[in-house]
């Protein structure tokens, strides 16, 4: 009983990291239609800014994630300022090449100028201990991560549907030319979109280094891949779609790597993937895709 | 004009003259991506500039073509191609065999053969190609070096760790270390699949704290910096059990996170490539390489100094730059002398080199060499 516990636990946890990071994802293309496949190289961007304040012997706990937090949010304001503002209402395969591109050339500077080994940072380690909930052992960076995700979807929940800001996005999702004729700015919209989505980035990758303890550039490529696939199954633009997305992919992993036998063990991301495509096939759009006509997108 | 075309002309045929007075060595290997952390050019550079500042060999210098694959078959046959054309008498490339043979079939046309520093694989060895040489000795060598030492510190009860991703390095080796474990009177408890980028292994530590048996050793081939997750996730969850595996240990991060609490590294040691300690050869390379101003960021860049090492001598012991002579004699002599070991050689072996293999293990943090014997107890049906 107590094995099933623990393994219920890990897939629970499993699904926050993604839901954190689909979300990420999710909330930019509800407005904008892009998918940003930049967000893994913004969680980079607060990795290195965990090594940066390392050589400057900065190891207090809080500024090391706030700085984390702040950097990412800051990288992902100016990604939509100089990348994908100018190509804002182009086609959205431009937008999608135009992420590809930005998220290539920021891992090459991270290479070129930073290196191409991992680099150890060992300052959030703390945040890592055992803790016995109700007999089980589990890490606490678990339960921070789950309590983490549940806070940000019910703050984003309140941002969304209490503050002008939050309306005025869930409007632009919907028809965005009516909300700049009702004098909103897109500018802000936008800008705000990709605050949020660099505020999720900054989050996810303090659990992520609270974790793997070592940033190199290619961290975020297998946290924004799970993302778009939980954001593909929640349905694309859909903010709980993207967090009910995330937790079927932490369930649906776990179970595979638990349940496969050994000598099947090397088909585990076939039998993933096979099990996510029945569910496209149930729901070809993602489970909650938004209506297209009517209805509230985020 | 004229004057301008007849210069022209005089550089086009000088460039043939000037070429026999260099030995070229051509490396197409992931100088960015992923794998750019374990590609030898930077120690190929190096040790080829310690070379040529003392005269060169025969009074030629060595001359290393380097160029990006980024990881990419076709990418690295076309650089062969490249280099080949600019009359390379041998190539390097990334140690994976999905590269390496067609790269080796490619050289083979021109007489020239590949000397990789670092491939285990025992894909390489299984007669697809005969113009292949590896400095080092395949997977089944260093999985029985780390069980032996696991059996001298009572290791009984094992749980392997495997994976497909990573070929029969990630796949086989700890199975290897499970024959020796088991013919040395342990048991291998349970075999759990993993993937390469695995932040997370906590599914895997629930079934190990499921088993009957408490556990000894955690057997792993994999890669930084996966495995110090799990080293990590392991103790936090109240695992006291060694975590031993493979050269993909052998990274500078790994000793990093012992740096708040060297403890968490008491019980960690893994088979190697070469000594990697503070004494070794490898880490006095790195150091000289550091003061001729070339970063030689860890063992595996390191490695490239034993391709041009085993070059320039097999080139001097011959007195020929003729690719086959070179692979001829390579493969006749007793004994090699390169930069990470005293000697290796290919008389028995044909396509690995044979040599000690390095126990690393760690005292207060830091690496200590545990062992550096060549086992005699092997798996034999490892090909």
């Amino acid at each position: 009983m107590e094995y099933i516990v623990q393994q219920v636990i890990n897939a629970l946890a499993f699904g926050a990291e993604y839901a954190l990071l689909a979300l990420g994802l999710a909330i930019v293309f509800s407005i904008m239609g892009l998918v940003n496949f930049a967000h893994g190289e913004i969680i980079a961007v607060g990795g290195y800014t965990m090594v940066a304040l390392g050589a400057l012997m900065i190891g207090n706990p809080y500024i090391v994630i706030a700085s984390a937090v702040v950097a990412a949010m800051f990288a992902s304001v100016m990604l939509e300022r100089f990348a994908f503002r100018p190509v804002r209402y182009a086609d959205p395969t431009t937008g999608l090449l135009t992420a590809f591109g930005v998220s290539m050339i920021l891992q090459n500077l991270f290479l070129l100028f930073v290196s191409p080994r991992p680099i150890a940072v060992t300052s959030l380690y703390f945040l890592d201990w055992p803790v016995n909930l109700f007999g089980v052992q589990v890490s606490s960076l678990q339960l921070f991560e789950t309590g983490a995700t549940a806070l940000v979807i019910v703050a984003l929940m309140l941002f969304l549907r209490r503050t002008t800001l939050g309306i005025a996005m869930r409007a632009a999702a919907l028809d965005f030319e009516m909300v700049r004729l009702v004098g909103i700015r897109a500018n802000r919209v936008f800008a705000v979109a990709f605050l949020v989505s660099g505020l999720l980035a900054g989050l996810a990758c303090i659990f992520i280094m609270a974790r793997r303890g070592s940033v190199d550039p290619h961290m975020g490529f297998n946290p924004v891949l799970k993302a778009f696939v939980a954001c593909v199954v929640g349905g694309f633009g859909s903010l709980p779609g993207a967090v009910l997305g995330g937790f079927i992919l932490g369930a649906v992993e776990v179970a595979m790597l638990v349940l496969l036998p050994q000598e099947y063990g090397g088909m585990k991301d076939a039998f993933v993937f096979g099990i996510i495509a029945l569910l496209l096939i149930w729901r070809p759009n993602g489970i909650l895709s938004p209506r297209i006509e009517k209805g509230d997108k985020v | 004009m004229k004057k301008y075309i007849l210069t022209a002309a005089c550089l086009t045929f000088a460039v043939p003259a000037m070429a026999e007075d260099t030995i070229k060595l051509g490396l197409g290997v992931p100088m960015t991506g992923d794998y750019a952390p374990y590609a030898e050019w930077q120690g190929a550079r190096c040790m080829a500039e310690m070379i040529n500042a003392d005269g060169g060999v025969d009074g030629k210098k060595i001359e290393v073509l380097v160029q990006d694959s980024g990881g990419d078959t076709q990418t690295a046959i076309s650089l062969a191609q490249k280099f080949l054309d600019e009359g390379a008498v041998m190539l390097g490339t990334i140690p994976f065999s999905d590269t390496m043979i067609p790269v080796a079939q490619v050289a083979a046309e021109y007489g020239v053969s590949i000397f990789q520093p670092q491939s285990t694989q025992v894909e390489m060895h299984a007669g697809l190609v005969d113009n292949f040489f590896t400095g080092v000795s395949p997977d089944p060598f260093t999985a029985t070096a780390a069980a032996n030492y696991a059996l001298e510190q009572g290791v009984k009860n094992v749980v392997l760790m495997t994976s497909d991703e990573g070929g029969s390095w990630s796949a086989r080796t700890p199975l290897w270390f499970g024959d020796v474990i088991e013919a040395g009177g342990g048991e291998v408890l349970s075999k759990l699949n993993f993937s390469f980028g695995t932040s997370d292994w906590s599914p895997q530590i629930a079934e190990i704290k499921a088993l009957d048996k408490p556990v000894d050793a955690v057997y792993i081939s994999s890669i930084m910096p996966d495995i110090s997750v799990l080293i990590r996730q392991l103790k936090s969850a109240g695992i006291d059990a060694w975590v031993v595996g493979s050269d993909g240990f052998d990274d500078p991060s790994l000793d990093e996170i012992g740096a708040d609490d060297p403890s968490i590294l008491d019980k960690v040691f893994f088979a190697t490539l070469a000594p990697s300690h503070a004494d070794s050869a490898v880490v006095q390379f790195m150091n000289d390489c550091k003061e001729m101003g070339i970063d030689v960021p860890g063992l595996f860049p390191a490695t490239g100094a034993d391709t041009v090492k085993a070059l320039a001598w097999a080139i001097e012991t011959s007195g020929s730059t003729d690719p086959k002579t070179i692979a001829d004699t390579l493969r006749s002599a007793d004994s090699i002398p390169v930069m990470s070991v005293d000697e290796i050689s290919f008389k028995e072996t044909k396509t690995y080199a044979q040599r000690t293999i390095p126990v690393i293990g760690f005292k207060e943090g830091k690496r200590v060499l545990i062992s550096n014997v060549i086992p005699e107890n092997t798996p034999k049906d490892w090909n």
